[in-house]
């Protein structure tokens, strides 16, 4: 085997040359794969966060239509019981109860017309002398109901 | 530094290779035992390790692998998983294309229940938007006896809670521990409160589901209507039945995850699919006419010591009844109730006496009597096989058409149709509504019985003309009398106004259907005619103090079961009745009563004695809730 004898010159001359040294070699997969893995996982816990936003809408949503529902069975509840309050037999029975007796005829009296005239001009009402509000009888309220009901 | 690297490079390259192998495997180690042996009488024991090395690699293994033929190993493990891949692959595709569908229903019906929600029954509104049938919530408690942990303390607390009977707890253990069904009925439709409670106990096992529940805050007014459904919310009769469809709306169901065991994963539960409520219904009755009519009734078949009786109240120019109540004594308790059966429309009579005014209007209309026309009347005459009578003896009497009616001569009335001849006053009678189904279509409404003109045999064909021969309903016959209310006009009887949809908003039926039956100038005078009858006829108890009445009688004698009139002990059955119409001048209300079988013997079998007095008491109540003011005070009397 033949060895290269190195000269003595050579041997002891300073180096004009930069020290060379061995790097990594720079990868730039590495930074593409970290980024992509930081660009998921950030997706990820945005994906995480809105899920978990959608799903507490949600449960909110839920509760309100729970609540709603049971405002519709306390209202169902309330009209019944209002029903059979205002029921006839009912009435009858309580004014019964009172000392009231049904009565066997009535008697429909005219009223004067000049003294009607002077009710108006003194109260200026057109005849309806009483002003009566405004007033929603239970199908008008059953059916505002259904109407904000059936609004979904 | 670039000569100490190189020789390390080589070792990288060569060490894997000798670490690989520095741990054999059982056979490699055997097959380096033996060859070391087998060299061991030819190789010097001063051998370097190097070289046995190379002696062993360069010797082919003794096993099924070659030892250190990494690329090959490599490629059977990367062929295998390749292999493995596209069998899993070819599985999930077939699992989620062929058979997907089917294996995520099994899967699904595994973790998830699905239960029906039943849909709100509609509510049944009077006139006046009066609820007379609301469902309300209530609450179902059942339990699942093979969840049921403790069967001792969960029947105790249901027991105390739901007060239940011996024989119901007795049963509700025995289903507890025989633990062979899934779903049993504890307890259907109790109060809501107490529904919750029990929930809130969280008794395995025991469930608590929303089951509303129908109520009829009026009790038991309006029921003959009405009708009633079932437990299970189906209507089984009278409105409830007719318009099931519309009221029950469409059932949805809710799904709900379970654990193993079958035990619900709370918050779990999933609308499916909603519950659409039915639609409400608007009815013609008034709540308070019809209450009236109902205690008038029950006082009224109370008193006479009848058998049942009914009422009906229309609106003389729309059909819209007002009313429409029926009341029956029960044959166990004695006891005279309000009737969840309609009789109104479901039962048919011999309508008696009230028939003679379709005989009397067919001969004003047709123009061969008119209400002065006289006949000479006897009190009895030979018609057929039958010597018919009038309902008391007189003698031969010349009589009007007017008196005829208003002393409701049956003779007197077989003559003016004999004027008026059978096939045309048949074709009266058709019209004025018998025969056939009112428009009401009410469940079991009966079309009365009504023979063809030709099939009249006999007698048959004369007392058809006072009513006797022939069978109506009482809403027949209130609406062939109220053609002579309302100016010889027939309309229809109607009992819906309207349906309130899922919108909230009304939508109102079509106006009743309507023919003109006679004319208005034949329909005047019969009014007149009907008010002496009210004045001084038969029907002087249906007198009002406010308004003018008219209207008129009817006794019909009840068909028996052995075909005759009478029973075997000779007695008759009679059905009362009466038809009137106010205020007389200016008909607006026209007023059925009927009581059925009234006492034989006494005065109050007649229509005028047994039924007209209800008409008089009902007149101020109906005239106040419909809001009519008298006009003249009942002066027409007086004249």
């Amino acid at each position: 085997m033949a060895v290269a004898l190195r000269s003595p010159a050579t041997r002891h001359a300073p180096s004009r040359r930069r020290a060379l040294r061995v790097v990594e070699v720079r990868r730039r997969t590495t930074r593409v794969v970290v980024f992509t893995a930081t660009l998921i996982a950030l997706g990820l816990a945005s994906l995480a966060v809105i899920h978990t936003q959608i799903a507490s809408r949600q449960a909110v949503i839920d509760q309100i239509d729970r609540d709603i529902d049971k405002a519709n069975d306390r209202f169902d509840t309330l009209r019944a019981l209002r029903a059979e309050l205002r029921a006839p037999a009912r009435l009858d029975q309580r004014a019964r109860q009172l000392g009231m007796s049904p009565a066997m005829d009535s008697s429909f009296l005219a009223v004067d017309p000049l003294v009607l005239a002077m009710v108006m001009a003194a109260t200026s009402t057109d005849g309806d002398v009483v002003d009566v509000p405004d007033y929603l009888g239970p199908l008008d309220q059953f059916r505002m109901v259904k109407i904000m009901n059936g609004m979904d | 530094m670039s000569r100490r690297k190189v020789p390390q490079r080589s070792v990288r390259r060569t060490a894997p290779v000798v670490r690989k192998q520095s741990p054999p495997s059982a056979s490699t180690a055997r097959s380096i035992r033996s060859a070391s042996t087998s060299k061991q009488t030819s190789t010097p024991r001063s051998a370097s390790p190097q070289r046995k090395l190379r002696a062993i690699s360069a010797k082919p293994a003794a096993g099924r692998f070659k030892i250190g033929n990494q690329r090959r190993r490599i490629q059977i493990v990367v062929a295998f998983v390749f292999v493995m891949l596209i069998v899993i692959t070819t599985k999930v595709i077939g699992l989620q294309t062929a058979g997907g569908d089917a294996m995520r229903a099994e899967a699904t019906n595994q973790w998830t229940r699905t239960r029906t929600v039943v849909a709100d029954r509609g509510t049944i509104f009077d006139r006046d938007g009066e609820e007379l049938a609301v469902s309300i919530p209530a609450a179902t408690i059942s339990i699942n006896p093979k969840l049921v942990d403790n069967e001792e303390a969960t029947l105790n607390m249901l027991a105390t809670m739901l007060n239940l009977s011996v024989e119901e707890q007795q049963r509700l253990y025995d289903e507890m521990v025989r633990k062979d069904k899934g779903y049993v009925y504890v307890r259907r439709q109790i109060d809501a409160d107490l529904g919750d409670q029990i929930a809130a106990l969280k008794l395995a096992g025991v469930n608590v589901d929303a089951e509303p529940t129908r109520l009829l805050p009026g009790g038991d007014t309006g029921r003959s209507v009405i009708g009633r459904t079932d437990i299970d919310g189906i209507g089984i009769a009278g409105l409830e039945l007719q318009y099931n469809d519309i009221l029950s709306g469409q059932d949805g169901n809710v799904t709900r995850q379970v654990a193993p065991g079958g035990r619900s994963i709370a918050g779990s539960e999933n609308g499916s699919e909603g519950a659409v409520p039915g639609d409400d219904l608007i009815l013609t009755i008034d709540r308070s006419i019809q209450f009236t009519c109902e205690q008038a009734l029950l006082e009224r078949v109370e008193n006479t010591r009848s058998k049942a009786g009914t009422c009906i109240v229309m609106d003389a120019q729309s059909g819209e009844l007002y009313a429409m109540a029926s009341v029956k004594r029960d044959t166990e308790s004695d006891e005279v109730r309000i009737t969840s059966g309609n009789h109104a429309a479901v039962d048919a009579y011999e309508p008696g006496s009230v028939a003679k005014v379709i005989t009397i209007a067919a001969g004003l209309e047709t123009g061969v009597v008119g209400p002065n026309t006289v006949f000479n009347v006897p009190w009895r005459a030979q018609y057929g096989d039958d010597l018919l009578r009038d309902s008391h003896e007189h003698p031969d009497e010349d009589m009007t058409v007017r008196q005829i009616l208003v002393e409701s001569s049956n003779i007197g009335t077989i003559k003016v149709q004999e004027e008026v001849q059978l096939r045309r006053h048949w074709d009266f009678m058709r019209a004025f509504g018998l025969g056939e189904q009112t428009a009401l279509d009410f469940p079991n409404e009966s079309a009365g019985i009504f023979k063809e003109w030709n099939d009249l045999h006999g007698s048959e064909k004369y007392t058809v003309s006072y009513g006797q021969g022939l069978a109506s309903t009482p809403i027949q016959l209130i609406s062939a009398v109220n053609v002579i209310a309302n100016d010889g006009l027939y309309v229809a009887p109607k009992l819906v106004r309207g349906f309130v949809g899922q919108d909230g908003d009304i939508r109102p039926t079509a106006p009743s259907a309507t023919q003109q039956v006679i004319s208005p100038n034949a329909a005047e005078v019969m009014q007149s005619i009907m008010t002496d009858v009210v004045c001084s006829g038969t029907a002087t108890r249906a007198q009002s103090t406010s308004f003018n009445v008219a209207g008129k009688t009817g006794t019909g004698l009840k068909a028996q079961t052995n075909g005759g009139y009478e029973d075997e002990f000779g007695v008759r059955s009679y059905y009362a009745s009466f038809v009137g119409f106010f205020p007389a001048e200016d008909p607006q209300i026209t007023v059925l009563i009927s009581i059925d079988e009234p006492p034989a013997g006494t005065l109050n079998r007649y229509g005028g004695t047994a039924a007209a007095p209800v008409f008089a008491r009902l007149v101020p109540t109906i005239a106040h809730e419909v809001g009519i003011q008298p006009t003249n005070n009942g002066a027409a009397c007086a004249g």
